[in-house]
């Protein structure tokens, strides 16, 4: 046996020390019922997380594949890479004030966090279905016990069990969808199955294969009829983790559909794209309609994941429709401008949570008069939102832009013109939110209990310059798109 | 060059950034150091630029960054510096150091001083972005954020509801403008395929588009250029405009962000060259307005006001010099009156701010040896104005009235003679009225004149100064620098009209001394009038009852807009508003929205919470679209 | 060949049909073949020996699902060690750093499950 080339997992290898290191670290810091000094946990994980992200740009360019070519390292994958250590480096910064205001401030959230990112790496770098299905069950297992953090309180313990037992009902769809895979091709590397099924197209066997595939990953981004778990797993979690989760495996799960099945399923694009296409109309159309009458902004917000992820399906449907990975451009600069505008729309309410931690619910009629109590937060907000209604000059906007282009571009302009009439829609229970907080007077004074915390302030200001300038300056974000696109699709 | 250009606007814009999120807490009375160190920092470089762009034959172009690229769609941010535009860099940063500067002295003591700096530097940004823009694009960009500054700071005091009502006026009349500006834009992307100047120029040069077209484009344009440069019958939002605080009358609403028309019809000079219908059109506009503008100044009352719409008549000047062709002479008017109308403003300020607030021309009188340094510096502008040898309105205003004979437009050039005649006698009916005769004013007000601090002194020395040399840069003829320096810029113009340099002959000689008499016997009709028999100005008034009060009321314009645009925009708005629009489209509003909330309701109980049905629900939609999609 | 729209679905139905007869064949054959007596007795949780007096489901010290869950853990780890024994000669040493590897990341888990009181029963 040839040793392993190891470049290619370098930043996983630093996020997994890291994770065993907080581990062991946590113990030893003596604390009782989840109070006490948990810098040196935090300065850790940032730690492992700041080098799996330095590493990660430093391999920028390379092109090679380990373990016998089930995962490989580009650009592709170093994209996703940096994407993911940034968004955990976020969620991570807002964590430690939310965990403290809750007494529930654990070194282990941060190690899971860790072990989640290193399984959402694996899934954008993997090439092979089985490592694909490894990594997925290393971030969901992970996320199953983040969403029971707060395993006091009746609301996480559903949130977790609903992602648990709805989590391994589309793992176990998906598995058997990858032995049909492996049933038909011989072969579970994206290439090799590929070539095995390249000339026999549409029949049966492999449609009912793929399309089970599709729904494991479709369920993980929360695409109508597999999304109902999300409104109620992000609302029980804690905010910071419904944060992490509405961008995070979402994330993954796209870049997994879209280096897998154009590669694998080259013989069945048009039927899978129509899949994507049926999904992510129904997708658009679930998530505005219920995000319309929620009441609750959290939930709300949850929705309008769902919805955001209908918009992200609308260019995966084209990328098999037209058999061409143009369409998956836009799919990409989406992803990297949602990650930005969603954290901090979920950070935004983390800390309002943390302000008032016991008498804020997230309902908007708490929001009202926000832009009078702190208008940083409501100003910051604002941003948020508009950038996710698709406001010019925000992320949100070049996002929706690049995605319906490519929609065009496929020839499917009908759709694109669903999913601009749905954004208009959006805009309804977005600016809602934006009118409460300005335009509103408060039915009750609300305590305010301590100015924000340095992280916190770091992560939303982060989220915020980058909102802002991806929307001012896509064209760097557009190029490594494209050569993420090169490096993978030649 | 290419490495600095980008931060002649970015220095004001970080400026700006920084004072307004920590001018209120943190840098509160020293929030002008800031933007003064940038602005004086970007005329440096301006200045660095100027010198270097000197008897370039191609503009420099920099492509900051692309904004957008899908296929053929790109939208490219690209500064382009060419002697025109680092002409009006020098204008605007130049101008605008002086008036920041003098800002110091008058909003001293303003609760907003930290916000009226942070937005003066948002409007140097603007106002250099929009000189310094590659591509039409960039151009539409500074010219609604210049709009939008000066909506902000028309209103600064948004206690006054008049200063907020002006803000909004100011806006709406300039959306108008805006509105014809944007259609051009957009008909020259779809007639040219690019935005970028030099393309577009190129391609009208090489014929690239029908007559029909061109004359669109330039109209489209032009109405842009109306709305922003106050020409008839756009012109009503200017004088109203004084509401805001006098360093931003003289900064936006006289220097430079009013000129921004003329500039767009100069850096568009071969499209208009290329339309001659729409050259005609742009110069009886200006020719009219020059006139029109001049005559309304003649009555008002309110110091500011005068100087309002002396600069629209002085804008309708420019246009006039526009419509024969003579683009370098407008320019060298625009910058002529950046410096004598600024300082006008700035002197009037000093007045005003020696009276405490009055702005009553009928109630001031006898300062000049109260205020002898405003009054000295006053004078100088006011000759400027009028056109008296060798102040510099003399020079540019002779080379318009000249080039306008040269080009055989004699109804205009009567037209700009009997304007430089009334010129002459408004603006000295302002200084006469401000610092002859009698004090006019209450004696609590009489005791408490008092010169203004060395930080508005300063600004209003430079500029006089300015005005009586600055004309030496355009001399007549060849002599002229100004219009050697713009020679590049406006060659290909220039060669579509069949314009050559000409020399200077008797004509011109006699040209100039007519306007310079005419200008003089205005100065001597208002010294009679006002200094002299100041009973005259009543007797007239009252036996040219109907006249005066037509010219009073601004030829009833405003009512005219209020009594038929306003009013039929309103009634017709109320009617479509109680019939159109609260039964049908408010109808299918709220029935639409209605009916998705009615949708939303009623998928409500799909989410029941449990996870069988949700299991159950993701297993019937496997089933249901493999189903659909197989069958399909 | 077919159509594969009809392919698919003749087969899916193929499937679901074996499926759910085979479930149903499961539960009647049970039902039909099993031997029955009508006794009283027959529905005692014992039919000889004491009757229970309490709920069965009585909790148990937390305790106990932590040791057990640790033992299954352990317990399925050590199942990868007797393949890697077994072609460990073939695999040479990369295979033995590896294991290296694996043992120390078990340990982590053993250091942490210790420190936080695990096995410890007072």
């Amino acid at each position: 046996m040839q040793w392993p080339d190891l470049v290619p997992v370098i930043p996983e290898l630093i996020l997994l020390v890291a994770a065993c290191v907080v581990l062991l670290v946590e113990p030893f810091l003596k604390t009782e019922d989840g109070r006490g000094d948990k810098t040196a946990v935090i300065a850790i994980a940032l730690t492992g997380l700041l080098g799996a992200l330095v590493v990660s740009l430093a391999l920028v360019g390379q092109d090679r594949e380990s373990f016998a070519g089930m995962l490989v390292l580009d650009d592709w994958a170093v994209f996703f890479k940096v994407l993911f250590a940034i968004g955990a480096g976020l969620v991570i910064l807002m964590s430690p004030g939310y965990l403290e205001a809750h007494r529930r401030h654990l070194g282990e959230f941060y190690a899971l966090v860790l072990l989640a990112v290193v399984g959402m790496d694996l899934m954008a770098a993997a090439r092979d279905f089985i490592l694909l299905y490894v990594a997925l069950e290393l971030m969901a297992i992970s996320s199953y016990v983040l969403a029971a953090f707060f395993r006091y309180r009746v609301r996480s313990n559903e949130s977790s069990l609903k992602y648990f037992l709805t989590g391994s009902f589309a793992s176990a769809i998906m598995l058997y969808g990858i032995s049909l895979v492996y049933g038909l091709a011989g072969a579970t590397g994206y290439a090799a199955v590929g070539q095995a099924l390249g000339g026999r197209g549409g029949s049966a066997g492999v449609l009912l294969a793929v399309f089970l595939v599709a729904v494991g990953l479709g369920f993980k981004v929360s695409a109508a009829p597999f999304h109902m778990w999300t409104p109620d797993v992000y609302q029980g979690a804690p905010t910071p983790i419904a944060a992490f989760f509405s961008v995070g495996p979402k994330t993954a799960a796209f870049a997994a559909i879209m280096a897998a099945f154009i590669v694998a399923f080259p013989g069945a694009v048009q039927e899978w794209g129509v899949f994507f296409i049926v999904l992510s109309i129904a997708t658009m159309l679930v998530g505005n309609l219920y995000a319309l009458v929620q009441t609750n902004v959290k939930r709300m917000l949850a929705y309008s994941s769902i919805a955001h992820a209908g918009y992200l399906l609308t260019g995966v449907g084209a990328m098999g429709w037209a058999g061409n990975s143009y369409p998956g451009h836009g799919v990409m600069v989406y992803l990297a401008a949602y990650t930005f505008m969603n954290l901090g729309a979920f950070g935004l309410l983390a800390y309002l949570k943390t302000q008032m931690p016991h008498s804020f619910d997230y309902s908007l009629k708490q929001m009202a008069g926000l832009g009078r109590r702190s208008p940083w937060a409501a100003v910051l907000l604002s941003l948020f939102l508009l950038s996710l209604t698709g406001i010019p000059g925000t992320a949100g906007f070049i996002g929706k832009f690049y995605v319906f282009s490519g929609v065009v571009w496929a020839d499917l302009w009908w759709l694109a013109v669903i999913g601009v009439l749905l954004s208009v829609v959006s805009a309804y229970y977005y600016l809602r939110v934006i009118i409460y907080m300005f335009f509103r007077e408060p039915e009750e004074e609300y305590e305010v209990r301590e100015p924000i915390s340095g992280g916190m302030a770091a992560s939303l200001a982060v989220s915020a310059i980058a909102t802002v300038v991806i929307g001012i300056l896509p064209s760097w974000l557009w190029d490594s798109v494209a050569s993420a696109f090169n490096a993978l699709f030649d | 060059m290419e490495n600095y250009i980008w931060l002649i606007p970015v220095l004001p814009l970080a400026a700006f950034v920084i004072t307004l999120i920590f001018g209120k807490w943190w840098i509160k009375e020293a929030s002008h150091w800031l933007p003064i160190l940038a602005l004086a920092g970007s005329f440096g470089l301006s200045f660095a630029a100027f010198l270097q762009i000197r008897g370039a034959e191609e503009p420099v172009v920099v492509e900051l960054w692309r904004w957008f690229s899908v296929g053929s769609f790109q939208v490219p941010m690209t500064l382009q510096l060419d002697q025109l535009s680092a002409v009006m860099c020098l204008i605007v940063s130049g101008i605008g150091l002086l008036i920041f500067i003098y800002s110091v002295g008058y909003m001293h003591g303003d609760g907003g001083y930290y916000r009226f700096f942070a937005y003066m530097s948002l409007f140097a940004f603007s106002m250099l972005m929009l000189v310094l823009a590659g591509n039409y694009l960039v151009l539409y960009f500074g010219w609604e954020a210049v709009g939008l500054c000066s909506y902000y700071l028309i209103g600064f005091f948004y206690h006054k509801p008049e200063a907020a009502a002006a803000g909004k006026k100011a806006f709406i009349v300039n959306r108008v403008g805006d509105f014809g500006f944007g259609l051009g834009v957009m008909l020259i992307f779809v007639t040219f395929g690019t935005l970028d100047y030099s393309g577009v120029f190129r391609q009208v040069g090489a014929g690239g588009a029908s007559d029909g077209v061109l004359i669109a484009i330039a109209l489209l344009l032009f109405m842009g250029a109306m709305g922003k440069s106050a020409q008839f019958p756009l012109h009503v939002w200017l004088p109203d405009a004084m509401e805001g605080p006098t360093p931003v009358s003289a900064l936006i609403h006289a220097a430079t962000m009013v000129t921004a028309g003329v500039y767009l019809v100069a850096r568009s000079a071969v499209i208009f060259a290329s339309a001659p219908t729409a050259l005609l059109v742009v110069g009886a506009i200006g020719t009219f307005t020059a006139i029109f503008a001049a005559v309304i100044g003649i009555c008002q009352k309110d110091i500011k006001k005068v100087l309002a719409y002396s600069t629209i008549s002085q804008l309708g000047y420019m246009f006039m010099a526009l419509g024969v062709g003579a683009w370098a002479i407008a320019i060298f008017h625009l910058m002529t009156h950046a410096f004598f109308k600024a300082l006008l403003f700035l002197g009037a300020g000093s007045v005003i701010h020696a009276l405490g607030g009055e702005q009553d021309m009928s109630r001031m009188g006898g300062l000049a040896k109260r205020i002898p340094a405003t009054y000295y510096t006053l004078v100088a502008g006011a000759l400027a104005l009028s056109g008296i040898f060798p102040f510099a309105g003399f020079w540019s205003k002779d080379d318009i009235l000249g080039s306008v004979w040269r080009d055989g437009q004699y109804l205009f050039w009567a037209v700009g003679l009997i304007t430089a005649f009334i010129t002459g006698f408004y603006t000295f009916r302002m200084i006469f009225l401000t610092f002859f005769g009698k004090p006019r004013m209450d004696e609590a007000t009489g005791k408490h004149v008092h010169e203004s601090p060395w930080s508005m002194i300063v600004p209003l020395v430079v500029l006089a100064a300015g005005s009586l040399l600055a004309g030496f840069l355009g001399l007549p003829g060849r002599l002229g620098v100004l219009q050697g320096f713009l020679e590049p810029v406006f060659a290909p113009a220039n060669h579509v009209l069949g314009i050559e340099e000409h020399t200077l002959t008797a004509v011109d000689y006699v040209l100039m001394v007519v306007s310079v008499i005419v200008a003089a016997l205005g100065i001597v009709l208002a010294w009679f009038m006002y200094v002299r028999r100041t009973d005259l100005p009543a007797l007239l008034g009252h036996r040219l009852r109907p006249a005066y009060k037509v010219v009073y009321n601004k030829f009833y314009v405003d009512e005219f807009y209020a009594a038929t645009v306003v009013r039929l925009t309103v009634d017709g708005s109320r009617w479509l508003w109680r019939n159109f629009d609260e039964k049908i489209i408010d109808g299918a509003v709220h029935g639409t929205a209605w009916l998705w909330q009615q949708a939303g309701r009623a998928v409500r109980p799909l989410q029941t919470g449990r996870v069988q049905n949700y299991l159950l629900g993701m297993f019937a939609g496997l089933f249901v679209i493999v189903t659909v999609v197989v069958l399909l | 060949m077919v159509n594969p729209a009809i392919d698919l679905v003749i087969q899916l139905g193929i499937m679901f049909a074996i499926g759910a007869a085979m479930a149903m064949a499961f539960i009647s054959i049970s039902h039909l073949l099993s031997p029955r007596s009508t006794n009283p007795n027959k529905s005692e949780p014992y039919e000889c020996g004491v009757v229970p007096k309490s709920d069965a489901r009585a909790p148990f010290n937390v305790h106990y699902y932590l040791v057990a869950v640790l033992f299954v853990l352990f317990d399925l780890e050590a199942v990868f060690i007797y393949p890697w024994a077994v072609s460990l000669r073939t695999l040479g040493t990369p295979a033995l750093a590896e294991m290296f590897v694996f043992i120390a990341i078990l340990l982590v888990g053993y250091v942490y499950a210790w420190k936080k009181g695990v096995f410890e029963w007072e």
